[in-house]
């Protein structure tokens, strides 16, 4: 009894501080953005990178919020939410493209730029037109397990803190989906929205020296 | 005896086609221009498909014949061609991002194809790479004086318009006019005739109203 209830309320706090402090934190890295924008007249494609997949994370977060500890959202709006190409499921396939977006524009392969959004957006018309999803989840899986080694590799050959600040959260992130025990995975939410909160306040800096992009 | 007409003129459209290859190599040659090299390849992959076209002609070969779902291998040749029509006009514009869009697009036509039988999504991509490319050549040909970027353009322009009719004849008809706008850029045809350069104009001006200037 005591458990389940230290488990609920740690379930809460999870979903209450992901909530809270992922769009804060993702309010401060497009301060940044806008910031660095009126400085050199253009956006940096990799902050913009790191910014978008923020705001997808927000996103997620908020209505995960609402859905599990409000009765704020209407019943066709969790189906919506939970469908095979449902909202949950498409963030977390656009977190795992811009990953690999990201990849390519640090790493400076030109050709490939473009290509896992291309690759995304037409799985998701072919879904909209015949109904077809059966490639969604084995992307999300490979494109997000090479995303986190590449951003790892990545991070590690570049010394680029952008690099292995997303390659830690993703990390965080992604394991999630294969965690069904209810304890790890709220302390593993507790740990990402810390370590959220510390990078977008500039504090993880392993690498002295910035990536020029 | 329809298919006799039919394979004449797809004879012409083939000779006229290696006209066009033989005439931007020729150029190449002399220039070393990279649209040429382009264009030669994509008049070739073209050229690959008559070749085709004329052995149905000649041995009436079946390209309708069905892959997988509605997937047919004339749709799969189409898809080919367009894939490479939309590369060169990424490499014309430097767009080397972009070189991968019309792979993921034609893959996921082709699959869609096969899970739904339907036209109108090959339709619209057919519609928007040919009249896309066109405008973006014909407009970038005039603004640069480029006969030869006026050619492709007006090629694309022409071939799609045959395509969107349906009707042996008039596809045939309109790819001979397309290969004849292209063949007229290669050979300069309207850096000559079209366009009016306006320094050779001044000067013709000029002298004449020297002259009448020195007669009174």
């Amino acid at each position: 009894m005591a458990e389940d209830f230290f488990l609920s309320s740690l379930g809460i706090v999870a979903n209450l501080s992901s909530a809270i402090f992922i769009p804060i934190a993702t309010l401060i890295l497009g301060r940044k953005l806008l910031k660095d924008k009126k400085e050199t007249g253009k956006y940096n494609i990799i902050r913009l990178i790191i910014f978008l997949s923020f705001l997808n994370f927000s996103i997620l977060a908020i209505i995960e919020f609402l859905l599990k500890n409000t009765p704020l959202i209407p019943p066709f709006i969790e189906e919506l939410y939970s469908a095979e190409f449902g909202f949950y499921n498409t963030s977390v396939a656009i977190r795992v493209t811009l990953g690999l977006t990201l990849i390519f524009y640090i790493n400076r392969w030109e050709i490939l730029h473009f290509s896992a959004i291309f690759f995304f957006i037409g799985m998701l018309f072919l879904y909209l037109f015949t109904g077809f999803s059966a490639w969604l989840e084995n992307y999300t899986i490979i494109a997000g397990v090479a995303s986190i080694l590449f951003l790892y590799f990545t991070a590690f050959r570049m010394k680029d803190n952008g690099a292995l600040s997303i390659a830690i959260f993703f990390t965080l992130t992604f394991s999630i989906q294969f965690i069904s025990e209810a304890l790890v995975s709220e302390i593993i939410i507790i740990s990402y929205v810390a370590f959220v909160v510390i990078f977008s306040l500039g504090l993880f800096r392993p690498y002295k020296q910035e990536v020029n992009t | 005896m329809a298919e006799i007409g039919f394979l004449f003129m797809e004879l012409v459209y083939f000779t006229m086609g290696l006209m066009t290859v033989f005439t931007t190599l020729k150029q190449w040659k002399i220039n070393k221009n990279r649209m040429l090299i382009a264009v030669s390849i994509y008049v070739a992959a073209v050229l690959v498909t008559s070749i085709i076209d004329i052995s149905i002609y000649l041995f009436d070969f079946d390209i309708d014949i069905l892959i997988a779902g509605g997937l047919t291998i004339g749709m799969i040749l189409g898809f080919i061609l367009f894939t490479i029509q939309l590369e060169f006009m990424f490499y014309l514009k430097d767009l080397p991002k972009l070189y991968t869009l019309p792979f993921f697009a034609s893959f996921y036509l082709a699959f869609g194809k096969v899970l739904v039988d339907s036209t109108i999504p090959f339709i619209i991509y057919a519609m928007i790479v040919s009249y896309g490319s066109a405008y973006f050549l014909i407009k970038d040909g005039r603004k640069s004086r480029n006969g030869l970027a006026i050619g492709m353009g007006l090629f694309f322009l022409i071939w799609g318009l045959g395509q969107t009719f349906q009707l042996e004849t008039i596809i045939i008809s309109f790819r001979i006019v397309a290969m004849v706008a292209l063949l007229l850029g290669t050979r300069g045809f309207y850096e000559k005739y079209v366009f009016v350069n306006v320094e050779e104009e001044q000067k013709i001006m000029g002298t004449w109203i020297a002259k009448l200037v020195v007669k009174e």
